[in-house]
């Protein structure tokens, strides 16, 4: 069993690995890199200057990972070091100490650019595909430790992981000298309650979009609008402020309002916002529609079972035909305008925003719409099978009360399909995400995907991808193990994988 | 009493009229549209589906409408005329005919639709007999299955479509590709239970050939698990291409499709409420009605409902 | 001397609503079943054995309904229940049955133990933990090793025999007064038959309840039952004791059904099998219903039901053979060697 658990557990991270490398194959093989700019207002300022535009769009591609882009300063700077004679000496294109360099550079594969207007040279070398994907995967998980701050200006940085106190000395936290965030592991009363910045993952960075902010970050941080509140700071200074003190990371030059608040160098800190983040957004939908769809669906369905061929019954078939046959554009639409016209409910998210518990209700009833249907098949059709089967007309002949067969038969068989479901539900709520994210304005994880696909923010894509199909994956997984807790007889092997049921219908 | 006698006199009975079993004479595809237009619904939605297809066909052929062009950029009184007699479904932002434009757009949605569906059906139908039958190929087709099966069909659309870039050859490629997989699957569990039934193992042993069983003992006995797969899959395309013209990743802008003239009317959604509703109906009626009637059809060619 | 009674039917009809159609399963069949006796219900598929004893525990499927007829126990009319909760108190408790498939008639998902002890804590109220012991002394009684250590565990960590036997200790687990035992072996491999058959013989030696078998295989009922009753369409045939159905049949139709016995058949000769197939039951059967089949069918038999004919005070036959002025007819002669072949293959003590 456990060798299963092992083995399914490894199979799922291959999965996940798979696709998210098809994907990142494909999107940076077949999407034209220029497609970037287009959208891009810097690009769209310099794009009638070209002895700028160059070196704007080779340092955009390095950014990306396309290639490896050297202007004529940073070549001389990586051969003669920065500040030396030679550096100087190089900086003179026609000099032998350039002409060197440039052979250095040139036997290493890397080709040579002048710009006409302005005589400046610069080399790139583009990176094989495969060896970015290395790359990709490479930077992927990033540990915070004492050695990562490696700042010239400040080489007196004390190095030391140590257990200290707060800002306002409530609380106490496992704190770092050296490390990128000041905060490793603290404690505070928002869920889950105790967080880590130790381990986090990186996937590149957005671009146009969140300019420059690592993708992963733009979909964890809080948005809205700051919120301040009394602030005691390190030195001291008590002020109405917005920034959240565990968010600290380390920054190399402060500023003097800084140097007043502050008695160290971690004071890049984020601010403390009023509306969850896109993953956070997008959590709470999935999770309510979860819990809606199973709350509606599984009584219903078992309700449906028990009057089969009743006027509920065909209402539910109808209902089910209806989110079948309809496409979820028309009938997430007609749910939206019901709810609006005879409810009053809002039609887009930002219009009363996310702290106010009317506009979650359309969207979370129009993402459970199609999952609703899946489960309430499943779960009738598996209370019939189990009404007319034969352990159940034994129980019967026991002399059982119906309630007494329901409740102890038939209701703890159930629990099988419940679990079936999750995986299905779940992979639902992800692809329904993009739809009804777009279409109530809410800004999650799913129109993120969208956005990003218009404006081509490559990392962004991925970095989705990657997310949406491990939450998939492992949802899968979950519910695999989860029926291996519930029903005694299986004992999953490899013979018995494949009969998992379709997920998609 | 002659006549009792008569009664105690033993009969001889007619053995083959014993072996009768009083069934009436049975036609399969007889007894198929029978069952068929039993049912008003069907009859009705099958004459919609009909009726739609013919315009959507036909209509564009004579409209001219072009997405990209206006009919007269200067004449501001053709713009937002609410469906009238000469507009039946009014005039839009451009001052185009929605009518025009719906049935355009209604014929790349139905072409679409129909392409895909009869490639993906094609190549799913193969491929999952194979599947089904060759158990050593099993094996192998289940490990790709379970990786590509988990992931979110819709984000695997969005892409694709995102690196081929728009355009109709594109979009129905990406249609293809994530499709055909789980009709393959869904038609090798088919086989599979068919595969082990006794007369395949008898007529196994009698030393039939794969191709022969495939083809005569198999794919028949899925008839109305094909057909149901069809009515399913007709809808599901249309609704993923609809969204993703919504998305505006699908089409290029030359080419209209429901779901684009529904992307593009979002705006006037409160404004002029027809723009956005009509096509959504449309939209709607279409699915809808291949759907019904591809389901009433595939209960009908169950023979089991044949009583 | 005068046995007791203690089930009686009287002319019960059974119709199913069938789509729109109705069919009759069940012709007007009356029954008499003494205290402590095994009686054994023998016919082919479909000739409604299973249907009839279901009338006695309430069990009829949704679309099936009792049309006719008065089924007395303990002094009241069972047909006359109507409601689900007067039913529990007669199932399990009263009238319990063993179905034919060991594998599905338990839940896979409870142990072994709970789906004892619930039916004894719903019909003798007793607590979790005297119900726990009850439940091992049974298990222990039929015939479980360790019962103890194996309260917990799961139907699927059972084998098919032994899964049987649980079944038949919930069904005896309230002291029932009659146990209908639904094709009991059926599903069982042949060895375990036979121990299956021998361990209710032994415990309605020690619990003393009636029980009725219902079964298409003769050999069975040579074994434990000791009267017989012959159904064909819907309606009883034949009945008498396991001695006379075997040594004296009369109907044509039992005569039909124990040639095609498979122990019957001699070597290099085609095994007897009834032709033609049993009549349709959605229409009204005219005269006798196997009038169709029987070789030795006279005009009659196509005009006129025939009435039960009585042959000793325990054996009746429903067949115009019977009647004075129907030609004397033999019975086939493998049927009169019958006495030999049984004893060849069952021993001595059978019968």
């Amino acid at each position: 069993m456990k060798k299963y658990i092992l083995i399914r557990v490894l199979r799922s991270v291959l999965s996940i690995l798979a696709v998210t490398s098809i994907a990142y194959l494909l999107i940076f093989e077949f999407v034209p890199r220029n497609r970037v700019f287009e959208n891009d207002g810097m690009y769209a300022k310099i794009s009638n200057r070209p002895d700028q535009l160059p070196l704007y769009v080779n340092s955009k591609f390095e950014e990306l990972g396309y290639l490896i882009y050297k202007p004529q300063d940073e070549l001389c700077r990586d051969v003669y070091g920065a500040n030396t004679a030679d550096y100087t000496m190089c900086q003179d294109t026609t000099s032998s100490l350039f002409k060197s360099a440039k052979a250095t550079y040139e036997a290493k594969g890397f080709i040579f650019y002048t710009i006409e207007q302005t005589g400046y040279i610069y080399a790139t070398k583009e990176i094989p595909v495969l060896e970015r994907l290395l790359g990709f995967y490479s930077r992927m998980i990033v540990i915070d430790h004492p050695n990562v701050i490696q700042d010239e200006g400040n080489p007196n940085l004390e190095r030391k992981i140590y257990i200290g106190q707060n800002w306002d000395k409530s609380s106490y936290a496992l704190m770092c000298s050296g490390c990128e965030h000041k905060y490793l592991v603290y404690l505070d009363w928002s869920f889950p309650f105790v967080h880590q910045n130790v381990v986090s993952l990186y996937f590149g960075r957005s671009l146009p979009t969140f300019y420059g902010i690592p993708t992963f970050q733009v979909l964890t941080q809080d948005q809205g609008t700051n919120v301040l509140k009394p602030v005691t700071f390190p030195t001291g200074v008590v002020t109405d402020s917005g920034v959240m003190e565990y968010t600290c990371s380390y920054k190399s030059s402060l500023d003097s309002l800084e140097t007043t608040k502050f008695n160290d160098n971690y004071a890049n800190c984020s601010l403390n916002r009023n509306a969850p983040s896109m993953m956070g957004t997008s959590f709470i939908f999935g999770i309510l529609a979860l819990i809606f769809s199973y709350l509606i669906s599984i009584p219903l369905g078992m309700y449906m079972a028990s009057h089969k061929g009743k006027a509920i019954d065909k209402a539910g078939m109808a209902y089910i035909v209806f989110v079948i046959a309809v496409p979820a554009l028309a009938y997430i639409y007609l749910f939206r305008y019901i709810g609006s016209t005879l409810f009053q409910l809002p039609e887009s998210f930002p219009s009363l925003g996310p702290n106010n518990m009317l506009s979650y209700i359309m969207p979370t009833i129009s993402l459970a719409l199609p999952s609703v249907a899946g489960l309430l098949m499943w779960t009738r059709r598996y209370m019939v099978d189990q009404n007319t089967a034969d352990y159940v007309k034994f129980a019967r002949s026991k002399g059982l009360s119906e309630w007494q067969i329901y409740l102890k038969h038939i209701l703890r068989n159930a629990i099988i399909p419940i679990a079936h479901g999750l995986p299905g539900a779940i992979i639902g709520a992800i692809g329904g995400a993009i739809i009804t994210e777009r279409i109530y304005a809410i800004p999650g994880m799913g129109k993120m995907l969208n956005d990003s696909i218009r404006v081509f923010n490559n990392n962004m894509v991925i970095t989705l991808t990657f997310i949406f199909t491990s939450l998939a994956i492992l949802s899968v997984l979950l519910g695999d193990l989860l029926i291996t807790r519930i029903d005694p007889r299986i004992i999953l092997d490899d013979k018995k994988k494949g009969k998992r049921k379709n997920v998609k219908r | 009493m002659s006549s009792a006698n008569e009664k105690f006199q033993f009969v001889k009975i007619d053995e083959f009229a014993s072996e009768h079993i009083s069934a009436p004479h049975y036609s399969y595809w007889k007894s198929v549209f029978k069952q068929f237009f039993k049912s008003k619904l069907a009859i009705a939605m099958l004459f919609m589906a009909v009726i739609i297809f013919a315009i959507a066909m036909i209509q564009p052929l004579f409209s001219n409408y072009n997405p990209l062009a206006s009919p007269d950029i200067s004449d501001f009184s053709i713009r937002f005329n609410r469906p009238n007699l000469t507009y039946w479904f009014g005039t839009d932002h451009w001052g185009n005919s929605l009518f025009d434009a719906v049935w355009s757009g209604a014929r790349t949605s139905i072409t679409i639709a129909l392409l895909a569906t009869s490639i993906n059906m094609t190549v799913g139908i193969t491929v999952g007999a194979i599947w089904g039958y060759n158990k050593k190929l099993d094996k192998y087709l289940l490990e790709i299955y379970n990786v590509i099966a988990n992931v979110p069909f819709l984000l695997v659309a969005l892409m694709l479509i995102y690196v081929l870039g728009p355009g109709f050859w594109q979009l129905i490629f990406v249609l293809c590709m994530t499709e055909w997989l789980s009709i393959a699957y869904f038609i090798r569990t088919q086989v599979m239970i068919i595969r082990d039934r006794e007369y395949n193992l008898v007529s196994r042993t009698l030393g039939t050939s794969s191709t022969r069983m495939i083809s005569r003992n198999i794919l028949p006995f899925l008839t109305s698990v094909i057909v149901t797969l069809l009515s399913r899959e007709i809808p599901s395309i249309i609704s993923t291409e609809a969204f993703l013209s919504f998305l505006g990743v699908g089409l290029p802008p030359s080419i209209t499709s429901l779901g684009k003239l529904i992307s593009i009317y979002i705006t006037y959604y409160g404004t002029y409420p027809y723009l956005f509703w009509i096509p959504v109906a449309v939209l709607a009626s279409v699915s809808v009605s291949f759907y019904i009637v591809g389901q009433t059809f595939a209960d009908a060619s169950d023979p089991k409902t044949h009583r | 001397m005068e046995r007791k009674v203690i089930l009686s039917a009287r002319d019960v009809v059974v119709k199913f609503r069938v789509r729109d159609r109705v069919l009759t399963a069940i012709r007007k069949v009356s029954l008499d079943l003494y205290e402590g006796e095994t009686l054994a219900i023998v016919g082919e598929s479909g000739s409604g054995k299973t249907v009839l004893t279901k009338t006695f525990t309430g069990m009829l499927e949704n679309n099936g309904f009792i049309a006719g007829g008065k089924i007395f126990f303990e002094d009241q009319d069972l047909v006359q229940i109507k409601n689900n909760k007067a039913w529990e108190k007669i199932r399990g408790s009263k009238i319990a049955t063993v179905f034919q498939d060991p594998m599905s008639s338990l839940n896979p998902i409870r142990t072994i133990g709970t789906q004892i002890t619930e039916v004894i804590i719903k019909h003798q109220k007793k607590n979790r933990k005297e119900a726990r012991e009850i439940a091992i002394d049974l298990m222990d009684k039929v015939g479980i090793p360790n019962a103890a250590d194996r309260f917990n565990e799961y139907p699927f960590q059972y084998s098919g025999g032994m899964r049987q036997r649980i079944v038949i200790a919930i069904a005896l687990a309230c002291r029932p007064k009659i146990l209908i035992c639904d094709e009991p072996t059926t599903a069982l491999d042949v060895t375990i038959q036979a121990q299956i058959l021998e361990l209710i013989k032994n415990l309605q030696k020690e619990f003393g309840f009636t029980t009725i078998y219902i079964t298409h295989d003769l050999g069975v009922v040579a074994n434990v039952a000791q009267r017989v009753a012959v159904m064909y369409a819907g309606q009883i045939v034949e009945y008498g004791t396991s001695h006379e159905i075997f040594y004296s049949p009369k109907h044509p139709y039992t005569w039909a059904l124990l040639s095609s016995l498979p122990q019957l058949g001699i070597k290099g000769e085609r095994l007897y099998s009834i032709p033609g197939t049993p009549p349709s039951l959605f229409y009204e059967v005219k005269g006798d219903a196997f009038a169709q089949r029987n070789p030795y069918a006279m005009n009659i038999d196509f005009e006129e039901e025939p009435p039960f004919f009585m042959i000793t005070e325990s054996h009746f036959a429903k067949t115009w053979l019977l009647d004075p002025r129907a030609p004397r007819v033999e019975c086939p002669k493998a049927i009169r060697d019958l006495h030999a072949t049984i004893v060849k293959i069952y021993g001595k003590e059978a019968l």
